[in-house]
């Protein structure tokens, strides 16, 4: 069975106004299954949009095909297309009243009037907004107008659903909120969703899978674990989430791992991982791996040696500390090597340890939490 | 503290003169077409309607000597030209005016800055000129004066003041909208009709109506485009005072004023609603 949605080799080339060609998609394939709810996230001017747009008909491709159930979609008008989008802006019809904004699709496929105010009653339902059918759309918030813009494109079924950063306007409680509904509605619904963010908390959130874009090219396609702790490249390590790129070389490999030196000089054995002797390699390492403690003069040594066998320890000195509610985000600076960043735990306690700059302090990251990627950063 | 008051004080009497400058002579034709006086205007001689039963052909018992329209016949023949012309001008120029205003702004394609300053155009050209062109190119292609060229002649102007009114609502609708209205099946049509012509409707309207109120008011092209039977509303006043000042004038002049009144006044509650 062919799958719900297949780009094959998209290619879209924009004119700037300076006579500039710029590739917005550069030879990009993806596939998407019934049911799935895929993110794509980049930084703006990745393509993400582009891609929408071409899927949704406001965009022709220069060469490449997008098919839906195995057949191809190109040569058919956006209002011909089996797909909805949610807009960035809603779009909501200003001139028409919630009832009317939902049920536009269905009024234009010509559905008899019962049978669109009862579905048109079940979508405002899903979104929980039963009752607002006769207000006016000026009259919404800015979570209702997402509400309605939602209801508007789900209405009809569609097989496949586009949101277009549909989140960006609303505050981070409510954002929160939607983000949970939407993942909540699109397994409820069964349809799959194609979402667009430059948000990379909100793809973590919902997605099933992740597509992550950059330069009108996908860097890595995969679940939100996968593209946080194993990311395919640097771009997309320092896309997502915080990180710390160490500059590494591999020193020596045999059967049971790796043994690779970074910067400062300081080695560590990364187990069952074979690299090659001599190769330069980036060390990832999340902020909230690294494990900081107060530098001890006293049997510090012992401890740290025993440990140094499992993991990277390095010793530095706190530079700054800022405090972000559930925990602390702290900029460490080791010797040789460019600052750190260390999340560390907050809570009542945390404050009175003191995250005092310049404090002399030691690190440690276990070596399953050091992904590995090739070249330099 | 005087000063600052002695300013608005001065300031207020500039408003006031300014106003009553722009005003006064409106509030005296007014005035004048209830004044009894045949002979001189200024003079005061008590209330009265007949000037205005004279130019709806009522019987009046005054001189024939103090009255233009001898009957009613060629006034009204007048009025119901302006009103063909009028209304068959609006028409055609708020659909043409409107569709190019809509390719303007919702296609990109060579040449549309040329366009759009062709569309301009007529606005600035002036009316003599537009109408010793008009006349002579009718002139030259063999076609008689009447009101099928005067329609002609008012269309190319005012097809751009409805241009013009319609780009600046178009400008400021969101394009998004028609593409949702796409994006849940509407074809192109469809689209137009229920998203954007309704958001464009004050627009629409308020072009119509200027287009309305011009093709009216129009003496100078006119003038040179119509013919023996074609004499519309202006053209008649024009003709009429050529045989002096006669007080029936005041009476006319106040009802095209009520009438340009009334048609505004619609323009701005419709552009009103539509906000």
């Amino acid at each position: 069975m062919p799958p719900l949605l297949e780009i094959r080799d998209a290619a879209r080339q924009f004119v700037t106004p300076d006579g500039v060609r710029v590739a917005a998609l550069d030879g990009l394939s993806l596939t998407v299954s019934d049911n799935e709810f895929v993110t794509l996230l980049g930084p703006s001017g990745c393509g993400k949009t582009t891609l929408l747009r071409t899927i949704s008909g406001f965009e022709d491709l220069d060469s490449g095909d997008i098919l839906i159930d195995g057949a191809s979609i190109l040569d058919r008008p956006a209002h011909a297309r089996p797909v909805n989008t949610v807009f960035q802006n809603y779009a909501l019809f200003p001139h028409m009243n919630v009832a009317r904004n939902v049920g536009y699709s269905l009024e234009v496929a010509g559905v008899p009037a019962r049978e669109r105010t009862r579905r048109v009653g079940e979508a405002l339902e899903l979104v929980s907004l039963s009752g607002f059918g006769e207000r006016s759309v000026r009259q919404l918030s800015g979570g209702q107008q997402q509400r309605v813009a939602l209801a508007r494109a789900i209405v009809a079924r569609p097989k496949l659903l586009l949101l277009d950063e549909p989140l960006s306007a609303l505050d981070r409680n409510l954002r929160q909120k939607m983000q949970e509904e939407l993942k909540l509605l699109q397994h409820e619904l069964g349809i799959s969703f194609i979402f667009v963010t430059h948000d990379q908390e909100e793809a973590l959130t919902m997605s099933d899978r992740i597509v992550v874009l950059d330069g009108g090219r996908i860097q890595q396609c995969g679940g939100p674990e996968d593209v946080y702790y194993r990311p395919a490249n640097a771009f997309v390590a320092r896309f997502i989430g915080e990180s710390n790129l160490l500059a590494a070389t591999v020193v020596s490999a045999d059967a049971g791992g790796s043994l690779v030196e970074i910067a400062d000089g300081t080695r560590v054995h990364l187990a069952g991982r074979s690299l090659t002797p001599g190769a330069r390699a980036t060390l990832l390492v999340r902020p909230e791996a690294i494990d900081l403690s107060a530098a001890s003069e006293t049997g510090g040594a012992s401890a740290g040696a025993a440990r140094r066998d499992d993991g990277l320890a390095l010793s530095g000195r706190l530079a700054q500390a800022f405090f972000g509610g559930t925990d602390y985000r702290l900029a460490v600076e080791v010797a040789g090597l460019d600052p750190l960043k260390v999340t560390a735990r907050g809570g009542i306690g945390a404050a009175s340890a003191g995250f005092a700059p310049g404090r002399a302090v030691s690190l440690f990251v276990p070596q399953a939490a050091i992904h590995v990627l090739e070249g330099r950063p | 503290m005087s000063a600052p008051r002695n300013r608005i004080g001065l300031l207020g009497l500039y408003g006031v003169l300014f106003f009553a400058f722009i005003y006064a002579p409106i509030i005296l034709i007014v005035v004048f077409s209830f004044n009894a006086n045949p002979v001189n205007m200024m003079i005061w001689s008590g209330f009265t309607l007949d000037w205005y039963r004279s130019i709806f052909g009522l019987s009046t018992g005054l001189d024939e000597l103090s009255l233009y329209v001898q009957s009613t016949d060629q006034l009204l023949k007048a009025v119901r030209n302006s009103l063909i012309v009028a209304l068959t001008t609006t028409l055609v120029a708020t659909v043409f005016g409107t569709s190019v205003a809509l390719a303007v702004a919702r296609f990109r394609f060579r040449l549309r800055s040329f366009y759009r300053a062709l569309m301009f155009m007529p606005m600035i050209m002036p009316d003599i000129v537009l109408g010793i062109a008009l006349l002579v190119f009718f002139v030259s292609f063999g076609m008689s004066l009447g009101l099928v060229s005067i329609i002609i002649g008012h269309c190319t102007f005012l097809t751009s003041y409805v241009f013009i009114v319609v780009s600046a609502r178009l400008a400021g609708m969101d394009r998004s909208l028609e593409e949702a209205s796409a994006d849940l099946g509407a074809d192109g049509w469809t689209t137009f009709r229920k998203v954007t012509l309704p958001l464009i409707l004050p627009g629409v309207i308020g072009g119509a109506l200027l287009a309305f109120i011009i093709s009216m008011d129009d003496l100078v092209i006119t003038y040179f485009i119509s013919g023996v039977d074609s004499t519309t509303l202006p053209v008649f006043i024009y003709g009429m005072l050529r045989r002096g000042i006669k007080p029936e004038i005041n009476a006319i002049a106040t009802v095209m004023l009520v009438f340009s009144f009334v048609v505004a006044s619609l323009g701005l509650y419709l552009r009103s609603r539509g906000k």
